[in-house]
């Protein structure tokens, strides 16, 4: 009866007042930078969003899981992925519902589903992070094939690559590179005697503090390494060859979900440009993929669509188990 | 002859049964899943899975043992203090830094320069121990707390204080030591963040990548098989172990927690209590050094939802935990074989022996079936979810510190003619409410770090500290952590200080 009680006063507060309604969005974007953007979309249009974040505790296991669960009888209207292979997943999964809108901002139809289940935005990248005080400039790994060079034996971090954009990173190479060149890669990673930490910010601390030399990352978290003043230099890597491996983030609209008229007006409001724009700023994402427009210049990048990467998934998974646990 | 069944027994059939059910769900999926994935057999006889296994297996021992040694410190420093307001000071210190999430520790520990030159085992070991030693020593506390104090203080005529420890007090307290134990291995063994933070490879790491690999989850809850194995030995073990212990017999049960003490050099109680100052209050030194004062404001305007959200909801369900839990011990204590005790204290404890996410989707995938969008129902699922892990906590812990054992008071209140409902309220609650507040304390601390549950059955919109810390930690805003943190430890002081005062009036009244 307490409990009952207590939850019927929280419920009671939580009631939509607001006569332009809800949206309930599910994101595995950092907290830190979704909820800026939701509360000004909550200002400009009226409509109260309820947001669900999740961890990187739960390796972003939390959302993609329960979406799958809820299938059916989902809660949430509008799924914002950090990356695009779990979207992939979900998406042959028969989660997500088609959404039909103008893709002429896109630069590349690599950056959206034909059939309208998932819209791209904002993209990152794979960098590599080196601790100054550790390596002298010349020293430097210029390709990503250099961390298995014997030279940086027991000198490399990387965020465990089964989970986040690690695993995606591993699947790309797979997919790109073919099965030989790949376990090449690996034998070559564990000679190195690399380590696999629990996340990609927990690599920037590892090699910030000076436990390693190199780390491999993401641009974000380089760059919030260098906004804190940790002795690091992020580098660009293989822009000799095909350049950086890039993903993207992604908007669908969940199929089933209570609110889908404002889901849809969130997915327009944040396919804007200027949203794209205003998440560089904020350091969230360092590429344009809405715009043709670009600034100086760009550093070289490649990337693969979701469906094959995802599909590269589970033979990438089963090499890495092989030579690397 | 057949037993009739009345209408208690009923309702805790039910209750049993729809307790169990996710449970259930997850077994049967591991069921299913073992028919179809042949692989996974292979998987689990290589030597990768092994030496993960093995890494886990060394540092819950590791931790359990540290746990249980700097537990059983703090408890003789706890004994040697005579003041009742030095040892309700130290329970607070105690019950508030066991409400620090133990990434906390490890983001403090990593400010110090000679905690990074450890090798990464140690490192965990030391932060690990340092977070379950006052689950440890609260347990300790309170099992000698029921002990008899006539024969306690008899010995301690003519023996020394060691002697009296080891002869008299320890073999009644083994149960408890042992419950401390295997509660904190349990704990450690399936915990995932702080190991894989510092790049020590454990199973609950393994699972947990398998479960995020496996696009069905179903399938993926074959990971957890090795943690329902462990269950069953433990299961095994803690029956044996209780069979023999059950041999003796506890005889008080006067509360005598604050009036019983050791003689011992004032120099002890100096170097423990400068100990415990250094290990505790280093962690708050730690946590102020990285506060920016200045904008407090807005940390309070930024976190004030999160902070309304955990105090609800570990208020509420760790009083629910708190009475289940008891009504539970109760029941099984007056209808049950030792043996039976222990099969459901063992079968509870499955579900800290499943990756919490496992469980929290069955749950939602339970929920879902019911197709009901209210906020209330939300609520009272989560509150569920965080219940299916608290009663086996309260279960236990009602169990260690033997709150409603076989006692003289058990058979004085047989000869008195009142209800069982003022028998509870003339007799029962004002003899125990003190323990209940503090396994309810307990209880509210396990709520506030939950991360699994809450990430995967909290309502839309609705945050908790916990899981804010975790997200402001990757990108280093390392003050609003160290204001969540200490806002968490805070809230478990206050609520242990009013317990305290209210207990102190209660008594005068």
């Amino acid at each position: 009866m307490l409990t009952l009680s207590v939850f019927v006063l929280a419920g009671c507060s939580n009631s939509d007042v607001d006569k332009k309604g809800t949206v309930i969005v599910y994101t595995s974007v950092d907290q830190f930078f979704s909820s800026k953007i939701l509360k000004q979309f909550e200002k400009d249009t009226g409509i109260t969003v309820k947001a669900l974040y999740d961890t990187e505790a739960s390796k972003a296991v939390g959302l993609e899981k329960r979406l799958l669960a809820e299938k059916g009888n989902p809660k949430a209207d509008v799924f914002w992925n950090s990356e695009f292979m779990r979207t992939a997943r979900l998406e042959s999964a028969g989660v997500f519902e088609k959404y039909m809108r103008d893709t002429g901002d896109y630069t590349s139809d690599k950056y959206y589903s034909p059939e309208g289940l998932w819209y791209g935005m904002g993209g990152r990248s794979r960098v590599f992070i080196v601790n100054k005080d550790l390596l002298k400039e010349n020293d430097y790994p210029i390709a990503l094939t250099d961390i298995v060079k014997p030279r940086f034996k027991g000198k490399i971090a990387l965020c465990t690559p089964y989970f986040g954009t690690t695993s995606t990173h591993f699947a790309a190479i797979y997919h790109k590179y073919g099965e030989e060149k790949f376990k090449d890669f690996l034998i070559g990673l564990k000679n190195n005697e690399i380590i696999m930490l629990a996340g990609n910010s927990v690599v920037k601390n590892a090699v910030g503090n000076g436990k390693f030399a190199i780390g491999l990352v993401d641009t974000d978290d380089a760059l919030v390494g260098i906004e804190q003043g940790l002795p690091i230099k992020m580098i660009y890597y293989d822009q000799e060859k095909d350049g950086m491996f890039s993903f993207f983030q992604t908007l669908s609209l969940v199929k089933g979900g209570k609110n889908q008229a404002n889901g849809k007006i969130l997915i327009d409001y944040l396919l804007r440009s200027n949203i794209e724009q205003q998440l560089i700023e904020m350091k969230a994402v360092q590429m344009h993929i809405l715009t043709t427009e670009t600034e100086g210049n760009t550093p070289k990048i490649w990337t693969a669509s979701p469906g094959a990467i995802k599909d590269s998934l589970p033979a990438s998974t089963a090499l890495l188990r092989h030579y690397l646990d | 002859m057949i037993k009739k069944f009345s209408f208690k027994d009923l309702l805790f059939t039910g209750l049993a049964i729809v307790y169990f059910t996710p449970l259930v769900n997850v077994i049967s999926w591991i069921v299913y899943s073992l028919t179809i994935h042949h692989n996974f057999l292979i998987y689990f006889s290589s030597i990768s899975f092994f030496e993960k296994i093995r890494n886990s297996i060394f540092l819950s021992t590791a931790v359990s043992t540290g746990s249980v040694v700097i537990g059983g410190l703090f408890t003789y420093l706890f004994y040697c203090f005579r003041s009742p307001w030095h040892r309700s000071g130290m329970l607070l210190l105690l019950l508030s830094f066991f409400a620090i999430s133990p990434i906390i520790y490890l983001v403090a520990l990593t400010r110090l320069h000679c905690f990074n030159q450890l090798p990464v085992f140690w490192q965990s070991v030391q932060v690990l121990s340092l977070n379950m030693s006052p689950l440890a020593a609260i347990i300790f506390i309170f099992s000698i707390g029921t002990l008899e104090n006539a024969s306690i203080k008899s010995a301690l005529m003519i023996s020394k204080p060691s002697a009296v420890v080891r002869h008299i007090i320890f073999p009644q307290i083994k149960f408890s030591v042992i419950t401390a134990f295997l509660i904190v291995f349990m704990l450690i063994f399936i915990h995932e963040e702080v190991p894989s933070f510092l790049g020590y490879r454990t199973y609950a790491e393994e699972s947990l990548a398998r479960i995020v690999a496996m696009e069905n989850y179903k399938e993926a809850s074959l990971a957890s098989l090795p943690f329902l194995f462990l269950g069953i030995i433990a299961l095994v073990v803690s029956g044996l172990m209780l069979r023999r212990f059950n041999k003796y017999h506890r005889h008080g049960n006067n509360l005598s927690l604050m009036k019983f003490h050791m003689n011992t050099p004032k120099t002890h109680i100096t170097a423990g209590s400068i100990l415990l100052f250094i290990a505790v209050g280093g962690l708050v030194f730690l946590l102020l050094k990285e506060l920016n004062f200045y904008s407090v404001d807005e940390l309070v305007a930024d976190n004030i939802s999160s902070i309304q959200n955990t105090f609800i909801l570990s208020f509420v369900t760790a009083i629910v935990g708190t009475i289940c839990g008891g009504f539970l011990y109760k029941r099984l204590r007056t209808g049950s074989h030792v043996r039976e005790l222990v099969l459901w204290s063992g079968v509870m404890m499955f579900y800290w022996l499943t990756p919490s996410s496992l469980c929290m989707l069955a749950l939602v995938h339970l929920s879902r079936l019911f197709h009901c969008d209210s906020i209330i129902f939300d609520y009272l699922i989560l509150c569920f979810g965080y219940l299916l892990r608290l009663l086996p906590i309260s279960f236990l812990l009602f169990a260690a510190m033997s709150t409603i054992t076989k006692t003289r008071q058990d058979i004085f209140l047989r000869f008195i003619k009142l209800s069982a409902y003022n028998q509870f309220w003339k007799i029962i609650l004002p003899l125990h409410w003190h323990m209940w507040l503090i396994i309810y304390a307990v209880l509210s601390v396990f709520v506030m770090n939950e991360v699994s549950a809450t990430v995967l059955l909290i309502p839309p919109g609705v945050e908790t500290i916990v899981v804010r810390i975790y997200n402001l930690m990757h990108y280093g805003d390392f003050s609003s952590v160290a204001f969540l943190s200490l806002v968490q430890v805070t809230l478990v002081f206050i609520c242990v200080a009013m317990t305290q005062l209210m207990m102190k009036f209660y008594d005068k009244a």
